[in-house]
């Protein structure tokens, strides 16, 4: 890694260096602040507005036909890092600050409307947070694992990096792995976990929001890779 | 026999398996070795499988963006603080 950006380094003329944007579309800004923001699930109603301010700004581009990046790659690259962050950070939020009023809150309430397993004795095990077994092995490998590598190759994806293509192929497997996995897991505990909430049943609908790589996976592997290469 | 039947079962649905993962592995070629057509965005098929996925994932975008939205007051407005 030093060894290429050296070599790139040498190679650029300081004019091409200062040239060089910050984001691939001027827009960027506005989607990264968006999707960080709504990603938090807690800020969500301030995330939506430089969200769609930025998809609007991408999409004007697009249709002047200023863009470098194709609008397919926006959506679904906005679509695979907003959903790698409402799952990255609440479930973190579980793991590092479930005995926060904040955290508390949000995720015993997420519970009682869809997933007993996040208010039924929450906080009485070791590790705190959820007390479900299966529901903290799935936490802890999508906090560590599947849900930061989803949220920065999604971004590297929409920055036209080679690695971010690369990683989103990664990731989006896994991912299905994890959702396969997830969804037996809530089957299986159906009457402890949907039976005691609100709309248990909408889990379901709920959780189609989720199906990202099988829609991404596709995409991935008949785009054109060589626009990948920054 | 019981048993019999229950192991040819499960010899197929292993052999049915690795099937449909040789075809998708064999199908998702790595980059330096993919045959032309897989690099081809031009191609209609391609293009139509492109178009008709921007439209899912746009769909479901705005559905999570709603989820991202609406969670948090739900949650205070019917539950209140913890």
């Amino acid at each position: 890694m030093v060894i290429k950006d050296s070599l790139q380094a040498a190679d650029a003329t300081p004019d091409v260096a200062e040239q060089k944007s910050r984001w691939v579309e001027p827009a960027d800004g506005w989607l990264a602040a968006g999707v960080l923001l709504c990603g938090t699930m807690l800020l969500g109603p301030f995330g939506a507005i430089p969200l769609i301010i930025g998809l609007v700004k991408l999409r004007r581009s697009v249709k002047a036909g200023t863009n470098v990046r194709p609008w397919a790659a926006t959506v679904i690259g906005t679509f695979c890092m907003i959903d790698g962050m409402i799952n990255f950070l609440p479930w973190s939020m579980d793991t590092f600050a479930h005995n926060t009023v904040l955290g508390e809150t949000f995720i015993t309430g997420y519970g009682r409307f869809f997933d007993g397993a996040f208010y039924l004795n929450y906080n009485s095990e070791a590790l705190g947070g959820v007390a479900n077994h299966a529901e903290k092995m799935w936490q802890f490998l999508a906090v560590f694992i599947l849900m930061p590598m989803r949220t920065v190759s999604a971004w590297a994806f929409l920055q036209m990096k080679t690695w971010g293509l690369h990683f989103m192929k990664i990731s989006g497997w896994l991912y299905l792995f994890l959702w396969v996995g997830y969804t037996m897991a809530m089957s299986q505990d159906f009457s402890v976990r949907m039976a005691n909430s609100e709309l248990g049943l909408g889990w379901w609908l709920f959780n189609l929001f989720y199906l990202s790589p099988m829609f991404v996976l596709p995409y991935l592997y008949t785009v054109d890779k060589r626009q990948w290469n920054r | 026999m019981h048993d019999i039947v229950l192991l040819v079962g499960m010899v197929v649905a292993d052999i049915a398996i690795l099937t449909v993962w040789w075809f998708l592995g064999s199908r998702l070629v790595p980059a330096e070795q993919a045959p032309a057509s897989a690099n081809g965005e031009t191609e209609k098929g391609v293009r139509t499988l492109h178009k008709v996925l921007t439209y899912v994932c746009f769909f479901l975008l705005a559905g999570l963006i709603i989820e991202c939205v609406a969670m948090f007051p739900a949650i205070l407005v019917r539950f209140g603080w913890s």
